[in-house]
């Protein structure tokens, strides 16, 4: 369970999280959309104790942000959309690293790893022949998720996850989500793929210069706005109206 | 043992090794596309020791002297060794841009973090320190009033010193970040890494150095200013405690002791607070700041004569132009070069100002300086070949240009304008103004001629393109070997450059150093121009 109270983030003069208030719980997966500088990746690192709130707080699992960040940590998985890694460590080291912040057995830790590797269809040795930094972006991609969801944690944060997932990982990704979600865990899910928005996503969150905009199932959202799919009420809600239009007069210019 | 307890150990202990690896492989992949397994951290660490005992043979210039004065010329030398390579590699360790992201979601304090880093920095440090003073060590066992307590003696002021530089380092950095803010310093940090770089060097060079001069040899014969360097506090525990044992001594070791235990509470205790609250500012979270209009400037100026008739075409303006941002711009590739450049130049500068008497510069300290006006653009040329960003670089070879020659010839010119012109300028400038015989600028014409050939040579088969390869710590000290060798050279045609000076034929010497730098220039020249883009991989 995670719930926003007033959260607010200032940068200077600018207001990049404006009074934010919702609540997710356990067992749904959230949407949460809104276009570039809406304020998306501020309020996730809020929630991950990575930035500081200018005012407002969030409780997640019953834990205050700001009166018990470690403890928070300890139930949050986070899969940024930077995607960093450590890149001179091997995928292994990486992982036993993580493990050994929250306090996993050894033995246990490598039981999950070799879970972990079954599932996105790897062999051990991938982890141990190369550094992060020489591995592929979906392959990099599959350790930040492995790293993230190590702990087991019942809150998952995810920004953009798909990037870099090959189709075959990108499908197998999707299925886990919601089975994670039928599990009991509370999922955050952002992206700008909005057709998987769609299809797996229980609600959605549109938020706008750091404003919430809506709030609601998919399908109730987009027959309320009278939109046909969730990328058009997208782009009702956010101004851009007359995408298709600029597009073909910007073809043009091409014309020799 | 409670459960948090040992939740916080195995974390620390977690971190410690993670903080090790990192600093021991670098932060970037050493091996990118390459399918070998790592290197052991500790096979890497052996490789940077040998090179360090080897620096460490400094030490034979101080046999036959007291303890003192050997302590200070070992914890002088050691103390700029170290502080220079943390000072290099400390804003990195600390405040990693993708730490944020990596690491502090997950339940581990700032303050753990702080103590595995600064734990990891003392190891290194102090392995380093030992490495230095390997061969001080024994020298300091015969000096006149040593004996056999100065080896064990000097380990322990060894490993006090080793604290304190940490400690200053890390204490510094909180500083910055409690007067000017994490994200004024990340714009800030070369300036002030450069900033601390000069205060080092004069507490650990200029100042010891000044100190041999006064030809003082008991602590009572240190000038008072003289006691406020560090390295005179720790060779006053080495005299206190192995050498004469005198009172002043014991009160100047009390002073290295408690100063070292100052440092230490207050970058980790007291100011331990700023750093936990840098760490929670991600920089890539904050509102990104207009870029000035001002820098507008260069591209106006590349498109104009004359720096458009030296640049040359459309690519290598291109280059000059991409190089000149980087070298201005980006954090990264500013903290590793001048922080780097300018411990180098402290070698001329001491060389002038020692040599500095009432008939001038010393006729060689001046043309060995003038070396530098080709050495300082050539060194930031090689340097700059390394950038995390260098898949990027994939960007030239897709480029319609059939080789790297264009590419690095901009990214020469580049480094020469902002360079060796300025060290150019600095060096007439200090010779004009202090030394009364204007015949001696000439001695910096034999640096002037021969810098076209040294700023080519990283060139040669395409080496230099720009921001082209990972950074690769471990292949550093091979290309250090090459660096040296060129700056040998360069120290034999500076003595050259003297001798011919010396018995009035220097009008000769330039003549046949100009006419071997023609040729080696037309030579270079094709060979960069020829070059073509070797098979990747």
């Amino acid at each position: 369970m995670v719930a926003l109270h007033h959260l607010t983030r200032t940068f200077g003069t600018q207001v990049a999280v404006d009074d934010l208030s919702f609540e997710v719980p356990a067992g749904q997966i959230v949407g949460f959309l809104g276009p570039n500088g809406a304020g998306k990746t501020t309020t996730l690192r809020m929630l991950t104790g990575l930035l500081e709130p200018t005012s407002g707080t969030a409780t997640i699992e019953g834990f205050d942000l700001l009166n018990d960040p470690i403890e928070i940590k300890r139930r949050v998985g986070f899969v940024p959309d930077s995607g960093a890694v450590f890149e001179s460590l091997t995928g292994l080291e990486y992982l036993e690293m993580v493990a050994a912040l929250y306090d996993i057995p050894a033995g246990q830790a490598e039981a999950r790893i070799r879970q972990f590797l079954a599932f996105f269809d790897l062999g051990f040795d991938t982890l141990t022949d190369k550094q992060l930094g020489a591995y592929s972006k979906g392959m990099r991609r599959k350790v930040v998720i492995t790293s993230a969801l190590l702990h087991n944690p019942p809150v998952v944060f995810f920004d953009e996850p798909l990037e870099g997932l090959d189709a075959n990982a990108a499908v197998g990704f999707k299925a886990l989500i919601q089975s994670l979600a039928r599990e009991g865990k509370t999922i955050l899910y952002s992206s700008h793929i909005l057709d998987v928005v769609e299809r797996v996503c229980d609600r959605v969150i549109i938020i706008d210069k750091g404003k919430l905009l809506v709030d609601g199932a998919p399908d109730a959202l987009i027959a309320a706005h009278g939109a046909e799919t969730l990328e058009r009420l997208f782009t009702q809600l956010t101004g851009n109206l007359d995408l298709e239009r600029r597009a073909e007069d910007f073809a043009r210019t091409f014309r020799p | 043992m409670t459960g948090t307890a040992r939740t916080a150990s195995l974390s620390d202990r977690a971190l410690r090794r993670l903080f090790l690896t990192l600093f021991v492989r670098g932060r970037t992949a050493l091996a990118r596309g390459k399918p070998s397994a790592p290197k052991s951290v500790g096979e890497r660490l052996f490789w940077v020791l040998v090179s360090y005992t080897a620096f460490g043979l400094v030490a034979f210039a101080g046999i036959g002297q007291p303890v003192l004065v050997l302590g200070a010329m070992l914890h002088g030398f050691s103390f700029f060794c170290l502080a220079v390579f943390l000072m290099t590699t400390a804003g990195e360790t600390l405040f990693n841009r993708d730490e944020p992201d990596i690491l502090m979601h997950r339940p581990v304090a700032a303050a753990a973090v702080l103590r595995a880093k600064v734990r990891v920095l003392f190891e290194v440090a102090l392995w380093i320190a030992g490495a230095l003073n390997l061969f001080g060590l024994w020298i300091g066992a015969f000096a006149p009033d040593g004996g056999w307590r100065f080896p064990l003696v000097h380990i322990l002021s060894t490993g006090l010193s080793a604290l304190f530089t940490v400690g200053i380092v890390v204490l510094s950095y909180e500083l910055c970040l409690r007067w000017i803010g994490r994200e004024r310093l990340e714009s800030l940090l070369t300036t002030v890494q450069v900033g601390f770089s000069i205060l080092i060097i004069l507490a650990s060079q200029f100042g010891p150095r000044l100190i041999g001069k006064t030809g003082a040899q008991t602590i009572r014969e240190v000038p008072a200013w003289g006691i406020l360097l560090p390295p005179v506090w720790f060779a006053g525990f080495d005299d206190a405690l192995a050498g004469s044992g005198a009172t002043r001594s014991w009160v100047v070791a009390g002073v290295a002791v408690s100063a070292t235990l100052l440092v230490l509470w207050l970058a980790l205790g007291r100011l331990a607070g700023a750093y936990a609250a840098g760490l929670q500012t991600p920089i890539a979270a904050a509102p990104a700041r207009h870029s000035r209009p001002g820098r507008r400037w260069l591209h106006a100026l590349a498109e104009r004569p004359p720096l458009r008739w030296w640049v040359g075409g459309a690519v290598a303006r291109a280059s000059f132009l991409l190089t000149l941002a980087y070298l201005l711009r980006d954090r990264e590739t500013r903290l590793r070069i001048y922080p780097g450049v300018v411990p180098l130049i402290v070698i001329p500068a001491l060389m002038l100002m020692e040599n500095h008497k009432a008939t001038g510069f010393g006729v060689y300290s001046l043309a060995f300086a003038g070396m530098y006006i080709g050495l300082i653009p050539m060194l930031a040329l090689d340097t700059l070949r390394h950038s995390s960003q260098s898949p990027a670089a994939a960007l030239f070879r897709a480029a319609p240009v059939p080789g790297p020659g264009p590419i690095c010839l901009g990214a020469r010119h580049a480094v020469s304008l902002l360079f060796g012109v300025p060290v150019c300028l600095a060096l007439i400038a200090a010779t004009g103004l202090l030394d009364p015989d204007p015949m001696h600028l000439f001695l910096l014409l034999p640096g002037l001629v021969a810098s076209p050939i040294l700023t080519l040579f990283p060139c040669l088969n395409g080496h230099a393109l720009p921001l082209s390869r990972p950074i690769d710590e471990g292949s550093q000290i091979a290309r250090s070997l090459v660096l040296i060798g060129l700056f040998m050279a360069a120290a034999v045609v500076a003595g050259l450059a003297a001798m011919c000076w010396r018995k009035g034929v220097f009008g000769g010497f330039l003549a046949v150093e100009v006419a071997v730098v023609l040729l080696a220039r037309w030579l270079m020249g094709r060979a960069v121009a020829d070059a073509r883009w070797a098979p990747a991989g």
